[in-house]
């Protein structure tokens, strides 16, 4: 069984949505609690257009690669033995 | 800060005539050492990159190491800022509010926790500050100990800017209420005491 690289996507996919759900808990409970201020929005601004950024940049680099090839294969290996045999 | 969501959120029981008279909130050194923290973690790829480049060059050159430093790098910053804003919202949602009537301590503990301690001015049995080593004297930041007579047995504003000025004011809101209360006595008493009418006879 081939295991394609493109499942290590689906991975990474899982840990990213994972922190930006956790991120809007606290942007949540900054502004549930009342303390929306000029500084935690400053901060709340620096952490998504962090994120946005990082996001875009994996984004362009994650097309350079062939998604499609092999990560690696389970199961009986496929020994090429040589006919002099 | 929103003070009516404050109280509406964690104080659902704000009295008519209570007056919020101070607003504490960590001196900003508290946060350096989770600003430290965030800078080790963003240093580390670009330390391990060097090092490979350095030692190991070969590697850079593999099919599999350019995508370990695109996925595994960008989760590394994911979790990293994700680390930063929670030690922010830990740090920025903690509170200490003073009334006229009693004194709240709001602490966030993590993500999915929160402690709200609140005790009565007249428990309150002494106020005393705490300025310890080289950076709290230079900074002028220190620990506020409240002691009250209720179970909790104290209150602590742990690395508050000027703590002196803090306990002080405390310390009058405290006099104030107890004279209040003292008042309230008194009027009491003598409502109660039986009243002698002269009729003159």
């Amino acid at each position: 069984m081939i295991i394609p690289l493109w499942y290590l996507l689906i991975v990474w996919g899982v840990f990213v949505g994972l922190t930006v759900l956790l991120s809007l808990a606290n942007l949540f409970h900054i502004l549930h609690y009342g303390f929306w201020t000029f500084k935690s929005a400053l901060f709340s601004l620096f952490y998504y257009g962090a994120v946005i950024i990082i996001l875009y940049w994996a984004w362009i680099h994650i097309g350079e690669f062939d998604w499609n090839q092999a990560l690696f294969t389970i199961g009986t290996p496929n020994f090429n033995i040589p006919a002099s045999l | 800060m929103n003070f009516i969501k404050v109280f509406q959120r964690l104080l659902p029981i704000p009295k008519e005539y209570e007056k919020v008279a101070l607003i504490v909130k960590a001196h900003w050194f508290e946060f350096v050492a989770e600003i430290i923290l965030f800078l080790v973690f963003v240093a580390i790829p670009p330390a391990a990159y060097y090092f490979i480049d350095r030692f190991e060059p070969g590697l850079l050159a593999t099919q599999w190491l350019p995508l370990v430093f695109i996925l595994g790098g960008s989760a590394w910053y994911l979790f990293a800022l994700l680390l930063f804003f929670t030690n922010f919202t830990d740090f920025f949602l903690d509170v200490w509010i003073v009334t006229n009537e009693r004194v709240i301590a709001i602490e966030q503990l993590g993500l999915f926790a929160r402690d709200v301690t609140q005790t009565r001015l007249y428990q309150v049995q002494d106020v005393k500050t705490q300025v310890r080593g080289i950076l709290q004297s230079m900074l002028g930041f220190g620990d506020v100990v409240v002691e009250t007579a209720g179970t909790e047995g104290k209150m602590v504003f742990n690395n508050v800017a000027g703590p002196n000025e803090i306990a002080r004011r405390i310390m009058e809101l405290v006099e104030g209420d107890r004279k209040y209360h003292e008042d309230k006595i008194r009027m009491m008493k003598l409502e109660n005491q039986p009243r002698i009418i002269d009729s003159g006879a």
